[in-house]
């Protein structure tokens, strides 16, 4: 998950993010603050949240208009166009859904020591694929010599929380001509498992034949844990799974590289570690060996609840790793001539990232995403920014997003998916954020 | 600082407010549709030994594409215990003017010549006679005839007075015969004890014989008429229909003539054999005159098992006999009538009472048939729905359309009729009746397609469908059973000619299905 701030600026944020919001994404840079800023203090409490959908076909009016309810309180009837509309759309594509929230986040600046911070977050993680063949199945039944193929099928699901114990320092290297400040942090993050939830085998397939007998083959497995021993959610009251993170960056702001502005280079490398899941682990296995050909066997029929009735198996406990993520970027501000010293705030900037993640766990993905942002500062208060995307799970997005400060409070809105503003209803990414922090002189 | 403060606020709600208020998020609800759900009520899978059930007689030619065929075996064995007879001598008279001692012989049969005999049956009697007037006395050796019990030789004595006669009686059981070379005669010493020669008269008398064994040349023997009958050669699960088969197995079919010692050479002679169906249609094999290539065929033939062979196999092929004509009858029995001659040709050699003699008769008949009566198989299957859900799901419903489907992979044309009815055998829904209209109520399952070979090539699939209202979707919730009844036959339409016939595989089978296109509106509310 980025800062809302780099969410606008096209995922850009391992050069550019500063004080609270710069949580996960270079510990490093928590030391630095807005432009103009030098603030004890930052703190948040429940007012940073985003989320973000992405998908191929997932959009508000394809909820709306195929599973939601109308206005007198019917349920949507589907045509045969709606039916052929949800298979051309929705067969085959993963769609994941994010969100996330600081539940509380405090930062403290001390001039010599460094900078500490605390953050502790809730991460929500979901992901699911129908394939082609599923849908036609739920849509139209079982068709007379058909193959359906459902090994692709597959739910997962991850809550976790984690405490981030951030601390930074500004080195100051003397007698160098190419740094003018080095920026290094890292962060200690134990991890609180919530629940887990994933699909870790599949390979049913269900043939007919011109009989209209049915048969299946294959197996699936889901593997779980969490608060409950029953796969029910609650609120959660403590955690099923423990681990601890770490993330590391490091900060360059190079020594005159421009009169009217400076280059920032940022590289970190975050969640690296573990959560080893241990209250209420169980295998949920579906054994789908069945065959009906004739629906009167009471048997065929038996064979058929037992393949749909899943076998709880209690498992040890089990470990799954962060999704570490590598991050490279720069930044360059912009300040007004009259800024000589290039202390104050810029007029804007523009950076560049790079992030590869390193394992697939979690929610992470493993293709590497670039970014491209900027903001512009029209005066003190509004910050306007924009950025692209390239890559990643999303493949190309054009981000856009708002700052605004009032003195104490700032406040930031945006998006990964300019269409979220425009087509709302009608995006497969929709996504937004808003970040709401205060500050303390 | 708070006039900036509020109008930042401001700001944010009013984008914020754009962003969501233009994003309406229905509450969830699953949506409804219609879908056709296709149920298999039933479904039947008949292979051949269902239609012919599976018995020693079928069979699987595994080095011919697996061809079926029938086997049929019968064998009629014989123990020849006390057919070995001869015929005895009638009572003959010995008589000598006036002597001590008479040395004598008795013939046992003019043209058996033995080493030795061990009588199973039969009787030597002597008279002695006395016409004087006083008494004689006699002691008289029959020097190769021998007790069981002691090994003596057989003497007899007596003393016979004066106007009397004496009778002495052997049972030959008791008593064999040995000698040094084959020969016909018993020789028999008599002593007279007596002051002076006596006129001697006395008679013998052997009655009808049998023997449980003998050694040296035995007379050609008619050992008599057998007659014998042998049930379900075949086997009992002889498919009904009238079956025209193309031909037999080459070199699967024989007679076997057999003995089961050494014995003299066997002739069956006369033989009759006559195959009588289920409706009680018979036919007699014809078979070479004396089983000798170039013989003409006939209804009555004789076959020769030589005395130095233990078994010798009669080829039959559909040259030599009218096998075909005989096995298409499909004989639930086959009777067997026959005269049993021992050494024929009249060579030394032996004989026991026990040996054993069999005309087996061994048919293999590929399944290459042309079926013009048809083979009838019925079936009852058990059916119900008794889980409530699936009964309800009936309910609701719009329509159900039942489709029968056969995917025939025999190829034989079935004409079938299929019945539904409750537990209780009440008829519910006669459903080929629905689907074809027919008047017999029954429907044609095309036979699968027959390639050039006569072999099944590809199954053929024919459906029928038929849709039904309420009342009947409420029969086929109160369903119980299914009767299949099924009439298999050729095809010509589906053979290609020149041929009439069709081979049948072991792997050959048809299905038969019952399903239910269940349309209905899929309402999740």
């Amino acid at each position: 998950m980025y800062d809302v701030r780099g969410l606008s600026m096209g995922s850009t944020s391992v050069s550019n993010s500063y004080d609270v919001d710069a949580f996960n994404q270079n510990p490093a840079n928590i030391v630095f603050q807005r432009g103009g800023n030098n603030s004890k203090f930052y703190f948040n409490v429940l007012t940073t949240f985003q989320f973000l959908t992405n998908s191929d076909y997932l959009s508000l009016d394809f909820y709306n208009d195929y599973f939601g309810e109308n206005t007198d309180g019917s349920s949507t009837t589907l045509t045969e166009s709606d039916k052929r509309n949800i298979i051309n759309s929705a067969s085959d594509q993963k769609s994941t859904l994010t969100s996330s929230g600081k539940l509380l986040s405090f930062l403290y600046n001390h001039g010599n020591i460094g900078t500490i911070g605390i953050s502790l977050e809730d991460r929500i993680v979901s992901d699911f694929l129908l394939t082609k063949d599923f849908w036609e199945l739920g849509l139209y039944g079982n068709e007379p010599d058909r193959l359906y193929n459902l090994e692709n099928n597959s739910l997962n699901v991850y809550w976790t929380r984690q405490l981030n114990i951030s601390f930074a320092k500004l080195l100051k290297i003397k007698r160098n001509n190419l740094f003018e400040t080095i920026a290094i942090g890292a962060a200690v993050k134990p991890q609180f498992g919530i629940y887990y939830f994933e699909t870790t085998k599949n390979n049913l397939t269900i043939q007919t034949n011109s009989q209209n007998t049915i048969q299946s083959t294959g197996e699936s497995e889901f593997l779980y844990s969490g608060l409950t021993d029953d796969v029910t959610i609650k609120f959660p009251s403590g955690n099923a799974g423990f681990g601890l993170g770490f993330d590391a960056g490091v900060n360059f702001i190079l020594k005159k590289f421009s009169d009217q502005g400076k280059l920032s280079v940022g590289l970190s490398i975050t969640d690296i570690g573990y959560i080893k899941w241990n209250t209420n682990n169980a295998t949920y296995y579906n054994n789908g060996n069945f065959i009906i050909t004739d629906v009167t066997n009471q048997e065929q029929i038996d064979s058929l609840k037992d393949a749909v009735k899943s076998t709880k198996t209690p498992v040890s406990d089990f470990s799954i790793s962060l999704p570490t993520t590598a991050r490279l970027g720069v930044t360059y501000k912009i300040y007004t001539k009259k800024d000589k010293e290039l202390s104050g705030l810029e007029i804007g900037s523009i950076s560049f990232d790079y992030i590869q993640g390193i394992t697939d766990n979690l929610g992470g993905t493993t293709k590497p995403r670039f970014g491209l942002g900027a903001e512009y500062n029209a005066g003190d208060i509004i910050s306007t920014r924009a950025g692209l995307t390239f890559g990643g799970a999303e493949n190309t997005l054009v981000s856009i997003g708002l700052g605004i400060e009032t003195g104490p409070v700032m406040i930031d809105i945006g998006t990964n998916n300019i269409m979220s503003i425009f087509t709302p209803s009608g995006t497969t990414n929709l996504s937004a954020g808003i970040n709401i922090k205060y500050k303390v002189n | 600082m708070h006039i900036r403060f509020f109008t930042a606020k401001f700001i944010s709600f009013f984008i914020i407010s754009i962003l969501f208020c233009s994003c309406e998020i229905k509450s969830p609800a699953l949506p409804n549709y219609d879908i056709d759900l296709r149920i298999p009520f039933t479904i039947k899978n008949y292979n051949i030994f269902d239609i012919i059930d599976r018995s020693n007689n079928i069979g699987i030619d595994s080095s011919n594409n697996n061809l079926l065929f029938i086997y049929g075996e019968s064998n009629y064995r014989r123990i020849f215990g006390e057919d070995i007879k001869f015929d005895g001598i009638k009572k003959t008279f010995v008589t000598s003017a006036s002597t001590l001692e008479l040395d004598t012989i008795i013939t046992i049969n003019d043209s058996t010549f033995v080493t030795g005999m061990d009588f199973l049956t039969g009787d030597l009697n002597f008279t002695f006679y006395n016409d004087l007037e006083s008494n004689y006395s006699f002691d008289a050796t029959i020097k190769n005839l021998f007790q069981k019990n002691s090994n003596d030789t057989v003497r007899i004595d007596g003393t016979v007075n004066s106007g009397k006669n004496l009778t002495i009686n052997l049972n030959l059981s008791d008593h064999y015969i040995k000698n040094k070379k084959p020969d016909n005669q018993l020789y028999i010493r008599i002593l007279f004890n007596s002051a002076v020669p006596v006129p001697v008269k006395f008679s013998y008398v052997l009655s009808e014989y049998s023997i449980k064994s003998m050694q040296g040349i035995l007379k050609p023997l008619n050992t008599g008429v057998s007659f014998e009958e042998i049930l379900d050669p075949f086997g009992s699960d002889v498919p009904e229909g009238e079956l025209s088969f193309s031909n037999i197995t080459p070199d699967k079919n024989f007679f076997v003539v057999k003995k089961f010692t050494e014995l003299y050479q066997v002739d069956f002679r006369n033989i009759s054999l006559v195959g009588e169906n289920k409706n009680g249609h018979r036919v007699r094999l014809k078979y070479l005159k004396y089983g000798e290539p170039g013989d003409k065929i006939d209804t009555i033939f004789s076959l020769t098992l030589p005395q130095k062979d233990d078994s010798l196999a009669y080829p039959i092929n559909e040259n030599n006999s009218n096998i075909l004509e005989f096995i298409n009858n499909i004989p639930k029995k086959i009777f067997l009538e026959r005269t049993d001659f021992l050494n024929f040709d009249y060579q030394e050699g032996a004989v026991n009472y026990t040996d054993s003699l069999s005309l087996k008769l061994i048919l293999q008949v590929p399944l290459n048939v042309s079926i013009t009566k048809p083979v009838i198989f019925r079936d009852t299957a058990d059916v119900g729905i008794d889980n409530e859900e699936q009964r309800n799901n009936l309910d609701k419903a719009k329509k159900l359309i039942f489709t029968l489907t056969s995917v025939n992979g025999i190829p034989l044309k079935n004409v079938a009729k299929v019945l539904v009815l409750d537990s209780n055998f009440n008829p519910l829904l006669p459903i080929t009746l629905m689907i074809s209209n027919n008047q017999d109520s029954s429907v044609i399952f095309n036979a699968g397609s027959v390639g050039p070979d006569g072999y099944s090539s590809l199954p053929t699939v024919t459906s029928y469908s038929a849709e039904l209202d309420s009342t009947d979707i409420s029969k086929i919730k109160r369903m119980g059973k299914i009767i299949f009844e099924n009439q298999l036959f050729t095809d010509p339409n589906y053979i290609p000619d020149p041929f009439n016939n069709v081979k049948i595989r072991s792997g050959d089978k048809i299905s038969i299905a019952g399903y239910g296109t269940l349309s209905y509106r899929l309402d999740f509310d």
